[in-house]
């Protein structure tokens, strides 16, 4: 990773260093002047571009212009383009800074546009004087425009609209202008178009609207008329077959002279003017040898192709510059087609298209960039690729072809997402979207909640304690016979003392003084783990007296033993006490013991 | 505020969507106004979400940061806060350079799937099961029994670091940047030597405060004194 960095630091650094380099021995400067046109009318405009170009040129001065005493200078702004090209590896960076401005001629005749100056890194640059010819009305090489006269008698026949196709036969994509002529014998006032055809089956591109009728005489059909070009569009067949132009109005006033004197400023008469359809055969283009690589163009063209940079860095894209100029039908040119590059992915290409239409010829230029992704590191070329576009003069498909491409590419990360063509395009991020409308809110109540849980833990300790001495418990009465014969010599004791009170109900003597005896003698072995059955009555008490009882709670018990042994082994009739007497006395001592 | 105490249950619920209606209106001011007035009477994880985003769209990264980790605190489950908090730190002007640990991420998330409060509750239901098997064990002692102690005791286990981690996270004292820039100084005052300047969003934690300004830690272990009024604390 670091040594990486530090390699892509050395890079830029170099990168940097040559820059640095060139810009120190750039010394030429490229310095030109010109007009887009020679021919000036007077009260036209025309530019004068003054062009410096040169690598790293960024601290050229403006330009001065010369002395210009015959022209109005009425406006001026500045245009820079950069373009950087690799040329066997070294980088050149020619930068063209062109500085407009707009002039107007003040006066006719021909005039001397000096050289402009310009003084950079020491040294004097100077342009080539250009000539300006400046003649009346507009440049348009056409005869001096003559007035028709006014209209007298009938004036719907004196009037026509005539459509002029260049040619009546055409290829399907080929130009073919339509021109609309005013004729007229008479004077016509406040002409507009009121209706203009919608040329089915074309791609119209309007070419000339003049804004000046400029009439020149012409002889239709053996009568002279005053004719004008009133506008010219320029048509691209897109189907083919037998099309029809649809007829174009016009409207216009007739300005008839005064018949009378009364009749002062003669009247006025509004009127339409249709012209007929007109007919144009559009020819299918051969298919015979059509090329795969045929992109729709008719015309004359010609393609460039190039890359705008050498290297790519994080798989950034790279983009392909298709152009292809020249004229004919180049709004209907499709892009060209690709081949499929292996580690290569073509995205979809961005379109700008550039008409001129001076001259009644569409010329253009199109341009395609196409943005390269790189999928692997490395060099990616771009193979030599062709298209195809149909002459029409000579009527064969000719081939234009672009040189071979070369990139590198670095830091591209394996397995990158990149979107596809004609698949997901993600045009960006953003946070996701708020929760949706609510009917209640609960209230958060988490604290009661955290409290009732707070609850859980001593309950949970307090049961495994429970837990806990039942288990001992369980041990000891397995394990100690004392403790499990304690632990039980109370329920035992319940159970003789119960059958004790059995035999008091029947009044049974002799079972009741023996079942009692028994039962407080068992209940004393079993609670102080003493074998009753091996011990004499003066034994037990000793025994007991050392275990720490009272001894005239001893005493009383014993007592009452001993009647009954008494009552038993001795049959006496009466016993000094009876029965339930001493089944009480029997009860309060078991419980104070 | 006293109106807002006063305020009942559908009122709440009112300004919430009315915050809403304001937000799909583009209006993010007035969103903000409604959902705030709202979080005065409760706290609810879709009102910070949807404030955090009504902040974020009105331009302030710190506030909307500390609202998603308001709404991450009662409910991190929900991913459109974990995705939006994420978003909003990739636009913070300071980077960190923190190394994220594929591991110590897996970790992070693992043990904030359960919120503080569920983490709270489960953790002593967990325990309260411990407790039954242990006994359950000790009086009729099966060896399944065992197997669900220890179970539970996992269970337990994994539900108390959770909520301790929230708790140490609660009260760690994290604060955000509020404003577009803040200057930090050597000490509490104007007059100390600058030695940072931190940015909108950035997060840190408040060590001490002292005549106004907080002493702030950043993770990388550098900090400052600040004004206090520039930062503010995400849990109060």
């Amino acid at each position: 990773m670091d040594g990486y960095c530090k390699s892509k630091i050395a890079v830029y650094s170099l990168l940097v260093l040559a820059i640095g380099c060139l810009s120190v021995y750039a010394g030429e400067l490229n310095f030109t002047a010109s007009v887009d046109r020679t021919t000036v009318g007077l009260g036209e405009t025309f530019t004068l571009n003054v062009s410096v170009s040169g690598e790293n040129i960024s601290g050229v001065p403006s330009p001065k212009l010369p002395d210009l005493p015959d022209f109005n200078i009425l406006g001026r702004s500045s245009s820079q383009s950069t373009s950087i090209s690799f040329i066997n590896g070294r980088m050149t960076q020619q930068t063209t800074i062109t500085f407009i401005y707009t002039l107007s001629p003040k006066k006719l005749g021909k005039f001397m546009i000096g050289p402009c100056r310009i003084d950079y890194q020491g040294k004097a640059y100077e342009t080539q004087p250009i000539q300006i010819e400046v003649v009346k009305g507009t440049t348009q090489p056409s005869p001096p425009s003559v007035t028709p006269p006014r209209a007298t008698g009938s004036v719907q026949e004196g009037v026509m609209l005539i459509a002029v196709p260049g040619k009546r036969e055409v290829y399907q994509g080929e130009q073919i202008n339509i021109e609309f002529y005013l004729y007229t014998q008479y004077e016509l006032d406040d002409i507009g178009i009121s209706k203009l055809p919608s040329f089915n089956g074309f791609l119209s591109e309007p070419v000339y609207d003049a804004d000046q009728l400029r009439y020149q005489k012409k002889v239709h059909e053996g009568k002279t008329y005053y004719a004008a070009l009133i506008k010219t569009i320029a048509l691209f067949p897109i189907t083919t077959g037998s099309l029809t132009i649809e007829p174009m109005e016009i409207v216009a006033t007739v300005i008839k002279p005064p018949k009378d004197f009364f009749d002062f400023f003669g009247t006025a008469q509004r009127i339409t003017i249709a012209s007929k359809p007109i007919t144009i055969n559009v020819l299918p283009l051969p298919e015979e040898n059509k090329p795969e690589n045929f992109t729709g163009g008719v015309g004359r063209f010609t393609m460039s192709a190039k890359i705008d940079r050498d290297t790519s860095a994080q798989g950034e894209p790279v983009n392909l510059i298709v152009k292809i100029s020249g004229t004919g039908n180049i709004k209907l040119i499709e892009k060209p087609l690709l081949p499929a590059i292996p580690n290569l992915k073509i995205l979809e290409p961005e379109v700008k298209l550039n008409l001129d239409k001076s001259g009644g010829i569409i010329k253009g230029t199109k341009e395609f960039r196409f943005p390269l992704i790189p999928q692997t590191n490395g060099e990616h070329v771009i193979p030599s690729f062709t298209i195809s576009y149909f002459n029409p003069q000579t009527r064969i498909y000719e081939i234009l072809k672009a040189e071979k491409l070369k990139f590198i590419a670095t830091g591209v990360i394996a397995g990158q997402v990149v979107t596809d063509a004609g698949g997901i395009k993600i045009l960006g991020s953003d946070i996701r979207y708020i929760k949706p409308d609510k009917l209640t809110i609960k209230k958060s109540d988490s604290m009661a909640f955290e409290k009732l849980s707070v609850l859980l833990y001593p309950f949970s300790i307090l049961l495994f304690i429970l837990a806990f001495l039942y288990n001992r418990h369980q041990m000891r009465l397995s394990q100690d016979r004392a403790y499990a014969r304690r632990f039980m010599s109370g329920r035992l004791f319940k159970k003789r003392f119960q059958e004790v009170a059995g035999y008091l109900k029947k009044n049974d003597q002799k079972n009741f003084y023996s079942a009692l005896s028994r039962a407080i003698i068992n209940y004393i072995g079993d609670r102080y783990n003493l074998d009753t059955g091996a011990l004499t009555i003066e034994q037990l008490k000793h025994e007991l007296l050392n275990k720490g009882l009272k001894s005239e709670l001893l005493d009383e018990l014993f007592e009452i033993v001993k009647k009954c042994e008494m009552i038993v082994y001795a049959p006496v009739s009466q016993a000094d006490l009876p029965m339930n007497e001493l089944f009480d006395r029997t009860r309060k001592l078991m419980e104070s013991l | 505020m006293i109106l807002f105490i006063l305020l009942n249950f559908a009122e709440v619920v009112e300004l919430y969507n009315m915050g809403n209606k304001f937000y799909a209106e583009g209006n993010f001011q007035s969103a903000i106004e409604c959902y705030e007035k709202a979080l005065t009477y409760c706290r609810d994880k879709d009102l910070y979400y949807n404030l955090g985003n009504a902040y974020f769209k009105a331009g302030k990264l710190g506030k909307a940061i500390i609202q998603y980790r308001r709404a991450y605190l009662l409910c991190p489950r929900d991913e459109d806060v974990f995705y939006n908090l994420n978003f909003v730190r990739s636009f913070r002007p300071d980077k960190l350079t923190t190394i994220p640990n594929p591991f110590v991420q897996f970790l992070d998330r693992f043990f904030h799937y359960f919120s503080i409060t569920e983490s709270a509750l489960f953790s002593a239901i967990a325990f309260f099961f411990i407790s039954i098997f242990l006994s359950l064990f000790l009086i009729f002692r099966r060896k399944v029994l065992l197997g669900l102690m220890i179970l539970s005791s996992l269970c337990f286990f994994y539900f108390i670091i959770t909520h301790t981690l929230w708790q140490s996270e609660k009260n760690s004292n994290s604060a955000v940047v509020i404003t577009d820039e803040l200057k930090a100084f050597s000490g509490p005052g104007e007059e100390y030597k600058e030695i940072l300047v931190i940015h909108d969003g950035t997060e840190a934690r408040i060590r001490e405060e002292r005549n106004g300004y907080y002493l702030i830690q950043l993770p990388g272990g550098i900090g400052g004194w600040v004004r206090t009024d520039g930062m503010e604390r995400i849990f109060e």
